[in-house]
């Protein structure tokens, strides 16, 4: 009969209509993903780049090795998560060399003196690991 | 000839040996007359299967025309299958005097009457009864109505089983129509089946690209923690970055000959420092200075005398 093929048509844009309604549910979840992956990402190569410039141990132990190495600090040793670093009898230049090269460093500087007694300079640093 | 009106709408009983003329739009109930039965016993399960026999099962019994079938299921084995031509069936109405443009809906007797029986008068001579569950006319001689179509019609609800609406018939298509309709709409479904595939996959792949971050940067799996460890990391760096410009802005004073700092200490975000000046004046200008330092999100100074 005419009328059921009339009804197989009404039905199947029925169909057609509900499957629309479907899709764009499911196209607003995905830009919904989408934005929160996107945020998500964004945050996370944040932390990631800031953990690398201020929380990487092993930059941390390099600077602090190049420090040991060139500055020859009288006091230096390790403890509570810190490195401690005490540089004395400094003289201008010395002094100079070494501020910059700790304020230019990644390095996590928890506690800085830096002092004059006389001609002479010294710098007393605390860095966190 | 029966004439009542049944939600609004007359509805009439038409058979071949009267006139009719109607000023409304109407329901017609057709007699007999206008199409063929068949009671047939096939060992089959449903009516779908025996549409698809019906014109082999009418073969070189009907006129020839463009018929539709109609199948009920009386009984497991038992169909009532009806054969009808809408074109002679309007050629019929229109012979009768009836203005096509008033009908409204056209229903079959034998659909109308499949469950209930039925004796009434059509007119003297003629009576719609029905014999072994199919609807007929015949002469009132041999049958015992006691009463007319137009009382038995008074309380009849008609079913849904119309074989033409004048709705539909504005829409006027041939197969062909139908066929192009239903391979669009087929093509519609896939396509939307298609994009409904597509975009859960999209979605699987998001959460996949998610973890596969995540594990490969050695990240906790949830914002709340990376706003966590975020925050925490800002705060370490804004305090680091502080401390050097606040070193930075303060080397940037003009020094005269034999002016020095003294001591420049920062310990728990706040930058102490105890200058040397020589006079008065260039300690204001040092204040003055000061005064006119940028805006640090973490960091103090302060002299120390």
């Amino acid at each position: 009969m005419r009328t059921d093929k009339i009804r197989t048509v009404f039905l199947t844009i029925l169909l057609l209509f509900v499957m629309f309604l479907y899709l764009q549910n499911l196209k607003h979840e995905y830009s919904k993903k989408l934005n929160e992956y996107k945020t998500f990402v964004k945050k996370a190569e944040r932390v990631v780049l800031l953990e690398d410039r201020w929380s990487n141990p092993s930059k941390t132990e390099k600077s602090v090795r190049n420090l040991k190495r060139r500055f020859k600090p009288k006091i230096f040793k390790k403890e509570a998560g810190k490195y401690i670093m005490e540089f004395t009898n400094l003289t201008k230049s010395g002094f100079g060399r070494l501020a910059g090269y700790i304020l230019n460093s990644n390095l996590k500087i928890e506690k800085l003196d830096l002092k004059r007694e006389g001609m002479k300079g010294s710098i007393y640093l605390e860095v966190g690991i | 000839m029966s004439l009542f009106k049944k939600n609004g709408k007359p509805l009439v009983f038409i058979s071949k040996n009267h006139r009719y003329s109607f000023n409304e739009k109407t329901d017609l109930l057709l007699s007999p007359e206008f199409y063929w039965v068949k009671r047939v016993e096939l060992n089959v399960k449903f009516a779908n299967e025996v549409k698809k026999m019906a014109p082999s099962l009418f073969e070189d019994t009907l006129p020839k025309g463009r018929y539709e079938y109609v199948v009920f299921k009386i009984t497991p084995k038992n169909f009532i299958i009806l054969a009808y031509d809408l074109d002679y069936i309007k050629n019929s109405l229109s012979d009768l005097g009836i203005d096509l443009g008033l009908i409204d809906k056209i229903y079959l007797s034998q659909i109308e009457f499949l469950k209930d029986e039925v004796s009434a008068f059509v007119d003297e001579d003629l009576v719609l009864s029905e014999i072994d569950g199919i609807v007929v006319l015949i002469p009132s001689k041999y049958a015992d109505a006691k009463s007319d179509i137009n009382t038995v019609l008074k309380n009849k609800k008609v079913s849904k089983n119309y074989i033409y609406s004048s709705s539909y018939s504005k829409i006027k298509l041939q197969e062909g129509d139908y066929r192009a309709i239903f391979f669009l709409l087929f093509l519609g479904l896939l396509l939307l089946s298609a994009e409904i595939l597509k975009t859960h996959y999209d979605i699987k792949n998001l959460d996949k690209a998610k973890s596969d971050f995540i594990s490969n940067n050695s990240l906790p799996a949830t914002m709340f923690q990376i706003d966590g460890i975020y925050n925490e990391l800002k705060s370490i760096s804004d305090k680091q970055i502080d401390l050097r410009r606040g070193v930075s802005y303060l080397s940037k004073f003009k020094m005269d000959k034999e002016e020095y700092f003294n001591s420049v200490s920062y310990k728990n975000s706040v930058l102490f420092f105890n200058i040397r000046l020589k006079s008065k004046k260039r300690y204001e200008e040092f204040q003055k200075f000061l005064r006119a330092k940028p805006n640090f999100k973490s960091l103090e100074i302060r002299e120390i005398k």
